[in-house]
């Protein structure tokens, strides 16, 4: 049989200038924006209503065609802490989504939420053979259990498509910690790879596809090892992958294709696969950006999906009247960089941690805090409330907490090991700490550190104001997560740094040292 | 509101059932290459092509065929496509470029068959050639069905480093050459050739096919995000590939998969040393000459730190390449034959200060040569040790006569400068 199959992907966050309505007058809106996208032309990108339109005109150009989703679509913005994901599951559905993977940010809000927004809105199927919900105990557990599949036989005009959930580990760490508190068993993914498309194969599955939010390094592994898996449609890092990579099997000789189109609703992945007698002959990809383009005919707008905006409208409203959503909190005279340009302390990074340090009530010698708490740039002009809960769209509560010297030290060197992975790139933002980070892969460490000015003293005591998200040992942060003297203050870190924003205005501030990078982490790549 | 979920029919196994497609369902297809007695690609024993960047000929017929495998008769366009590789020319099509700057081919089909001659070239692995079912192109909606078939798989060799970034048949004087295969996922011929690792860096690794001699295309960046794992300097390796990409105009491969063979090692191939020549031509640098470079270790013999290298007094316009030095650290040197190119040293010999220098003649200095499209065009050789710059870490070791650069430094030694010399000519090898 000769077919031509085309599984999306895309790992969305559909709320950014669709349901916030940046005004047009500015240019940058939104996450994660490439400089060249953002001239007069084609500022506008991303969004689910322009995703919507796209999907209907792939699909009018297509023949059989399968729409999937690598997960997580929960969190991004505004429109998810005030709405619980109801938006995400409502817009997924609308534009005719066929499966979407579990990911690690559908868990944000618990597992009993996620439960309820899909029970009450999912219309599309939801996958995850590595996850168990058995845990009778657990309200939510059956409900679970009953929603989320491994896998998913489709009948396409006679080619039958499996396709298997791969759920994400590595970010779920209450699946770790003691109390498991979600309830999820996870399975081990080699073998649920192995019996699902075994299932898969014998019910006539002529190509089955891992839609996995593993990650890329897992789905390259999972790829070389594991057989009966034609495809790898992956989410999680944030990485485009264009060309895909292609991985020789090691038991089959096959040629395996992974895909993974990117994040923040920037890029649509589109795979095609001409498959005949259960073998795929050949196959091709493309990665699509969500945005206007200009060519010899002028600029090419794209259009928006009408039965998507009509739910976005909904939700725009709504959010507007309770958030005043465009009120003007300060000024922005250049972008304010969450990342630093050399890998060290950012524009943003240093101004949250300031805020949060010398918020009245907290009022620590130092803090610290996630770099990848901040999710995008603000962008140069009005800074609006819209474009922080861009920027910081996670409701997390400042805690503090008293370190030692030796676990200043401790905390610091576990920032410099986790940036040696990543590039020499800071994965944390401090206040009142100056450090050096030596990215070296056999002994990442942080040196030369002074506390407000002064050497640090291995025996001295220090308050500490970080997240309540790595105070309890996310992102591997295990030196605060079991320190006992935490005081979790309910201040939301987004009010603090709101409120700075009112209290500065026009920023960055460089006379007076607010907003800007100044070497407080001064990163040493030595690998 | 609850919204039920748009098809329910059972659990897993029970398969989702979506709307038929339109006719014609598929398309038979069959190839064979000009020159070659087999009517069909892939099974008439032609054996494995040899990879090239020069156009090749498959002659391609495509019957249309309806859902029970009867002929479908079939009048609009097809759409012809080749994967891998590029397309040069369609007999009898109608060709339009899209806005992403992508061409496509179009062959009208008559009585549901097409017949076409493909011209197509830089195919590597199982090759086939796609027809696609697209209706009628000039009209919205289309009325496509979108069957899709493809010829039997024409079996090519993969490519070498050098023919992976062979430009040699292009306007190889033109900064903005790119590799033939940019945007492809290649996996690089390593099976039968000497693939060595030739130096490491915080970001990735090069390699280097000792089967072309360098100068020839035969060095390569591979960019691994992350100090690259399970490599060393001198490792032979049996896995290369990658999607190749031109990162501000230098070519490397991303995302790499890549092995080493267990306990084989091989010489790096020792600096290439370049000749006026070959750096400068007509006052500027020699593009096509240096591509060829690109990714390979060299010498330069002697350049000189332009006078004008240093800050300048206030309220007046600072040098173009001070200011970029600043910002990004690289440093030029005016070379004899009439231009200019640049010299990346400040994290790997961060002990030498170019701007004390500004004025003297420089050299020899050795690094990896790559190429930066950001900022103007510059050639630049990326300095990997304080060694490449002619300073030693031997603060006990006697300075000896030579010319005045570089002075000693705080725990730097002179060198004395090579005898300069010509294309083809090799410095020491290098121990890393």
């Amino acid at each position: 049989m000769h077919s031509r199959l085309l599984p999306y992907h895309f790992e969305p966050s559909y709320t950014d200038t669709d349901v916030l309505g940046l005004p047009e007058a500015n240019p940058c809106p939104g996450y994660d924006i490439l400089p060249d996208w953002c001239d007069e032309n084609s500022y506008i990108y991303g969004g689910i209503a322009r995703i919507g339109a796209i999907l209907d005109e792939e699909r009018a150009r297509s023949g059989r065609v399968l729409h999937l989703d690598s997960g997580d679509s929960f969190q991004g913005a505004l429109v998810f802490n005030e709405f619980d994901g109801e938006a995400e599951m409502r817009l997924m559905t609308e534009v005719g989504l066929d499966a979407a993977v579990v990911a690690n940010h559908e868990f944000d809000k618990g597992a009993a939420n996620l439960a309820r927004q899909y029970g009450a809105w999912g219309g599309f199927d939801l996958l995850a053979a590595n996850y168990d919900f058995e845990d009778g105990d657990l309200p939510w557990a059956p409900d679970l259990e009953d929603m989320i599949l491994p896998s998913r036989l489709y009948d396409l005009d006679g080619l039958r498509v499996g396709v298997i959930g791969l759920g994400n580990v590595s970010s779920l760490n209450s699946i770790y910690d003691e109390s498991n508190s979600m309830g999820i068993k996870v399975i081990e993914p080699e073998e649920v790879l192995r019996r699902e498309a075994s299932i898969l194969r014998s019910q006539g599955a002529d190509i089955v596809i891992a839609l996995s939010h593993m990650g890329l390094h897992e789905d390259i592994h999972h790829a070389k090892t594991v057989e009966g898996v034609d495809i790898y449609i992956g989410g999680h890092h944030h990485i485009a992958t264009k060309p895909p990579i292609v991985v020789t099997n090691e038991k089959t000789g096959k040629s395996i294709p992974i895909v993974h189109s990117g994040a923040f609703a920037k890029f649509i992945g589109r795979v095609d696969f001409v498959i005949r007698d259960g073998v795929i002959q050949s196959f091709d990809h493309s990665l699509r950006p969500v945005a206007n383009y200009t060519d010899e005919s002028g600029t090419y707008q794209l259009p928006r999906k009408a039965g998507v905006i009509d739910i976005l409208e909904e939700y725009e409203e709504a959010l507007a009247t309770q958030y005043n959503t465009a009120q003007v909190i300060g000024y922005a005279e250049e972008t304010l960089r969450r990342y630093s340009l050399n890998g060290g302390d950012s524009m943003l990074g240093n101004f949250a941690s300031e805020a949060m340090r010398f918020y009245p009530g907290v009022e620590t010698e130092i803090a610290l805090t996630n770099t990848l708490g901040i999710r995008a740039d603000i962008p140069a002009g009005d800074i609006t409330v819209d474009a922080l809960f861009n920027s910081m769209p996670f409701d997390n509560t400042i805690t503090t907490m008293f370190l030692s010297g030796r676990e200043v030290q401790e905390l610091l060197d576990y920032v410099s090991n986790r940036s040696t992975d990543r590039g020499c790139s800071s994965q944390a933002q401090v206040a009142g700490i100056e450090f050096t980070m030596v990215c070296n892969p056999d002994n990442p460490r942080a040196e030369d550190i002074r506390i407000n000015g002064i050497e640090l003293d291995p025996d001295g005591t220090y308050e500490l104001a970080t997240n309540n998200y790595i105070a309890h040992g996310g992102s591997g942060f295990e030196v605060l997560e079991r320190n006992t003297t935490q005081v979790d203050t309910g201040i939301s870190i987004r009010d603090v740094v709101m409120s700075a924003f009112i209290q500065y205005h026009t920023l960055p501030q460089a006379g007076a040292g607010v907003c800007v990078e100044d070497g407080r982490i001064t990163p040493l790549d030595e690998s | 509101m609850k919204l039920l979920p748009l098809i329910l029919l059972g659990c897993n196994g029970t398969p989702q059932s979506k709307p038929l497609a339109p006719e014609p369902t598929f398309l038979e297809v069959s190839g064979s290459l000009e020159g070659m007695a087999s009517d069909d690609t892939g099974d008439g024993g032609q054996g494995v092509l040899e990879f090239s960047n020069e156009a090749r000929t498959i002659n391609v017929t495509a019957t249309t065929l309806d859902r029970n495998s009867e002929p479908y008769d079939y009048d609009g366009w097809v759409e012809v496509t080749i994967r891998p590789g590029t397309i040069k020319g369609v007999s009898g099509a109608t060709q339009t470029t899209d806005t992403w700057g992508e061409e496509h081919w179009f062959v009208q089909a008559v009585d549901g068959q097409v017949s076409t001659q493909v011209s197509f070239s830089s195919s590597f692995g199982d090759t086939r050639v796609w027809m696609a079912a697209v209706g009628d192109i000039e009209q919205t909606p289309s009325g496509a069905s979108f069957a899709t078939g493809v010829t039997g798989p024409l079996p090519v060799q993969l490519p070498t480093i050098a023919q992976m970034q062979d430009v040699s048949e292009l306007e190889i004087d033109d900064p903005f050459t790119s590799s033939p295969m940019t945007g492809e996922f290649v996996t690089l011929r390593t099976d039968d050739r000497e693939v060595v690792v030739t130096t490491l860096t915080t970001k990735g690794f090069w390699a280097s096919d000792l089967g072309d001699a360098p100068g020839n295309y035969s060095g390569l960046f591979v960019y691994t995000f992350n100090k690259p794992e399970g490599v060393a300097v001198g490792d032979r390796l049996s896995l290369l590939g990658g999607g190749v990409q031109e990162y501000v105009g230098a070519t490397q491969i991303s995302f790499p998969l890549y092995e080493a063979m267990d306990g084989e090692t091989l010489e790096p191939p020792p600096a290439s040393i370049l000749s006026d020549e070959t750096l400068c031509a007509d006052d500027r640098p020699n593009n096509g000459a240096l591509e060829a470079y690109e990714s390979s270790l060299v010498t330069v013999a002697v350049g000189t730190i332009p006078d004008d290298f240093k800050e300048t007094p206030p309220g007046t316009d600072s040098d173009l390449d001070y200011a970029q030095y600043l910002e990004y650290g690289q440093w030029p040197i005016e070379l004899p034959g009439g231009c200019r190119v640049y010299v990346v040293s400040n994290t790997t010999a961060p002990e030498f200060d170019p701007v004390a220098h500004a004025g003297q003649d420089v050299g020899p200095i050795t690094g990896m040569l790559s190429y930066v499209r950001a900022g103007g065009h510059k050639w630049m050789v990326l300095v990997r040790n304080p060694e490449d710059l002619g300073l030693t870490s031997d603060e006990d070791a006697e300075v000896p006569d030579g010319p005045p650069w570089p002075p000693p430094l705080h725990r730097g030694t002179l060198q004395p400068q090579c005898e300069h010399d010509h294309i083809g000519a090799h410095a020491a090898p290098r121990k890393d």
